[in-house]
């Protein structure tokens, strides 16, 4: 009898390790990064340079808090996210270029960003693999805006909505806010509402959702729309701050948004995630990205580095699951 | 020949294996003599896929010996099964559907010519397909358009052109019809006729009797000696399968029943071959008794809304009930625990608490805020009230072993308080010692008020616990009985054949 206490005892230890294990791990190699800066370059541990880095990292981060959705869903994650950016930026940049005010052009951008994630959402609900289709949906919405921009530059033209891009309220860039806002929100989304928790069931089995009468309907349109807004929110934030859209924004979103998400251990096959961690993640990897572009390593150095760091996290947290009982 | 027949052939000795907390085998001894038919039974969960699985190199035993012709040997990977002349027709079909019957029976020989022409191979496949009576197939069709008894055939072919000395077949007839049965059957013995040892896995206590030489029962992880089926009748052989009297298994029945809650009248599904009647009322419990293939667990899925109602109607107290899917259904307050937990009871991955919550979700997440309190509340009762570890609560459900699981995967229905509950299986994949468990607690959730309808193909199953019995046979209702009227002689014969019955008593 004491021995099966002893064991039960030692059991809820071992998995209150394990729960604590990705979280910590993450914050422990995050805390490592910047120790190695600090001793590696004076000007790293720098308050502009934090500030820096995360503004870097801020637009992945948000596109890569609504890709959560996606993969706490259950569908991986999707592969238009840097398209859907893109033709938001051009959106935005062409509605203002037209004389638009900041505010319709705002909207009707996040309402074009939703439409493309409840038209992919949609589809993957009728049975789609959601790989190959947001590949597909990239691929035409690439085309789409070659086609509709010529391939050519779309300017604002007017700096009305600069501020939304370049504006340093108490000396803190607008998108370090925004990572921050959206991370709390997609944070108690997911921990503390009915449809955190739908999605988490969703994603961990779908045919025993049904089978409770959960609707796996709405948490895939719900999941692909919140990913393809946030999508669209990085492609505004951009748009504004460079004062232009064109085709070619964008180019490394799709692989930098998976890396956050999963570098930070949110299971590839769903049911699991956090938005925190996703954060997290993003701030390791431009931590990790500012750190090797301090000591002047080339894009093709850093962009292994980087990728090296998934495969390593994935496989760490991989074991680390296999070895829960 | 008598002389070949008395030596033990394959002999595995003192035969444990353990996954994880659960020993699946414990100290197993299994004797299979030359050209003899073993039967292996014993209930769901007792070791029988174990002890096939390690014979074929897919578990490695933890301690035990396995000798061959009194020589040791070791199965690590089923390579090693084949090369011993082991060869296995699993449960679970693993012919390539898209490939043709010919490349099949070949599918994964060793030591067979890699580039054969088409024509060779059907020429070599030609005898392997005579033998078990399928010489009219054209070797070339595709293995798709086959019939499923077709496939089966198919399978025992295949190994029997890997020459096995020892031949395994893993619930052969699960899906056949009687006529298919017969073949498989014939073939069977016109392979042990020619000394070929075959062990045959089954349910069907009838098919023991007509074909096997011995006996081997098997009894939570534990075998007993093998016995000449001759000595044995079939009272006898379900003593030693389920080794205790029906009464400390199974909960007292239900001495009074409140008034009608759920009828179907003329209920057609896809698997029924004629309309089905039934009825049951507040505080009972149905039990429909069927073999795979019977319709029994149809009319679940249907009542539920898994499955569409081709044609009839439901009544639920009184009033007519239209069920469209499986939300219809649930808000009509119809629970329903199917038979395959890892595929649509259970969120593995999620806390037992989010398993428990689940169907009640709307309950704990008032104007879409969840409610952490009453989330702990309903959970913390529910495991109470199911003897679930209130300390596991928090771990994931896929952590508890099979009974605790099966008890989430029933109790979570409570939450939503139903008026019916309906249970495919109960107590597959759950050892026998959690087994009591879950019929106290079908039982217990009767007392409430609740009408629980299962579907089982366990005879004793149905037998202990069921307040009325219907039992099916090939998508037909062939007989309900009022606990006190069934015995298991009738109701096996009900189930298995119960055409002879009829015939028998005209």
């Amino acid at each position: 009898m004491t021995d099966v206490a002893k064991t039960d005892d030692a059991d809820q230890a071992a998995a209150k390790v394990r729960k604590l294990a990705v979280p910590l791990g993450v914050g422990g190699a995050v805390l490592l990064l910047l120790l190695i800066g600090w001793l590696a370059n004076p000007a790293f541990l720098t308050k502009d340079n934090l500030l820096q880095i995360v503004r870097s990292g801020a637009l992945i981060g948000i596109a890569a808090l609504g890709t959560t959705f996606i993969t706490i869903a259950g569908y991986y994650f999707s592969l238009a996210v840097q398209q859907t950016a893109m033709i938001c930026a051009i959106s935005f940049a062409g509605m203002l270029s037209l004389g638009w005010g900041v505010i319709p052009a705002l909207l009707a951008t996040l309402l074009l960003a939703l439409a493309l994630g409840l038209v992919q959402g949609y589809l993957v609900s009728k049975g789609a693999n959601s790989i190959v289709l947001t590949l597909g949906a990239g691929v035409v919405i690439y085309g789409l805006a070659a086609v509709v921009t010529d391939n050519k530059v779309v300017r604002t033209g007017t700096d009305i909505a600069e501020w939304i891009g370049r504006a340093r309220p108490l000396g803190i860039p607008t998108q370090t806010y925004a990572l921050v806002l959206f991370t709390i929100i997609a944070h108690v989304v997911l921990t503390r509402t009915r449809f955190g928790r739908l999605i988490m069931l969703v994603g961990s089995n779908k045919d025993a959702a049904r089978a409770t009468g959960l609707s796996v309907t709405t948490a895939t349109l719900a999941a692909f729309a919140i990913a393809s807004v946030t999508a669209g929110v990085c492609g505004i934030f951009l748009a504004a701050q460079i004062g232009q859209g064109r085709v070619d924004q964008f180019s490394t979103l799709n692989f930098e948004v998976i890396a956050a998400v999963l570098v930070a251990g949110t299971a590839i096959q769903g049911g699991e995630g956090s938005a925190l961690r996703t954060t997290l993640g993003t701030i390791f990897i431009a931590l990790l990205n500012n750190l090797l572009l301090l000591s002047g390593q080339p894009y093709g150095i850093r962009i292994c580095v980087v990728g090296f760091c998934v495969v390593i996290g994935v496989s760490i947290f991989f074991l680390l699951r296999r070895r829960a009982p | 020949m008598a002389e070949a027949r008395d030596k033990p052939f394959l002999s595995m000795t003192g035969i444990s294996k353990s996954f994880g907390a659960i020993q699946a085998l414990r100290n197993v001894n299994f004797q299979l003599k030359a050209g003899e038919v073993m039967a292996l039974v014993g209930e769901n969960g007792a070791g029988k896929s174990t002890l096939v699985k390690i014979l074929t190199g897919i578990y490695q035993p933890d301690s035990g010996a396995i000798h061959i012709e009194k020589e040791k040997v070791q199965i690590r990977r089923t390579a090693d099964s084949q090369a011993l002349g082991i060869a296995v027709v699993q449960q679970e079909r693993s012919l390539v559907p898209t490939m043709s019957v010919a490349e099949n029976v070949f599918l994964g020989s060793r030591g067979h010519a890699v580039f054969l022409s088409p024509r060779k191979r059907q020429e070599l496949a030609a005898p392997f397909l005579a033998l078990v009576g399928l010489e009219h197939l054209d070797p070339s069709a595709r293995v798709s358009e086959l019939s499923v008894a077709e496939r089966q055939l198919i399978e025992v072919a295949r190994m029997v052109s890997r020459k096995a000395r020892i031949l395994v077949l893993d619930e052969p007839t699960a899906a056949l019809n009687d006529r298919e049965i017969e073949r498989v059957k014939r073939v069977v013995r016109s392979l042990a006729g020619q000394g070929c040892s075959v062990v045959y896995v089954t349910h069907h206590l009838d098919e023991v009797f007509d074909l096997a030489d011995r006996v081997t029962v098997f009894r939570n992880g534990e075998s007993q000696p093998g016995m000449p089926v001759s000595d044995l009748g079939p009272e006898a052989l379900i003593e030693r399968m389920i080794g205790r009297s029906l009464g400390s298994m199974f909960p007292p029945k239900a001495v009074e029943f409140g008034p009608d809650v759920l009828s179907v009248h003329r209920l057609c599904t896809r698997e029924l071959k004629e309309p089905v009647n039934l009825s049951i009322r507040a505080g009972e419990i149905l039990g429909l008794a069927g073999q795979l293939g019977s319709g029994a667990t149809g009319i679940l899925n249907a009542v539920a809304g898994v499955q569409p109602i081709s044609g009839g109607r439901l009544e639920l107290k009184g009033e007519a009930l239209t069920i469209r899917g499986r939300a219809d259904a649930i808000s009509a307050g119809i629970a329903c625990c199917s038979s395959d937990r890892k595929k649509d009871g259970l969120f593995s991955v999620r806390t037992v608490v989010e398993n428990l919550t689940a169907p009640a979700l709307d309950r704990v997440t008032p104007r879409g805020w969840l409610n952490r309190r009453t989330e702990k509340d309903l959970a913390t009762n529910l495991a109470r009230f199911f003897l679930i570890d209130v300390n596991r609560l928090g771990h994931p459900a896929g952590t508890l072993s099979g009974g605790n699981q099966q008890k989430v995967a029933l109790g979570k229905w409570l939450g939503v308080e139903p008026v019916v509950l309906l249970v495919e299986e109960p107590t597959i994949g759950v050892d026998v010692g959690a087994r009591a468990d879950i019929y106290a607690h079908l039982r217990r959730m009767a007392n409430e008020g609740m009408a629980v309808v299962f579907a089982s193909s366990d005879i004793q199953e149905v037998l202990g616990l069921a307040d009325t019995i219907a039992t099916f046979y090939h998508g037909r209702l062939i007989n309900t009985y009022p606990a006190g009227e069934a015995e298991m002689t009738r109701l096996a014969m009900d189930v298995t054949s119960p055409d002879e019955k009829v015939e028998g008593a005209a």
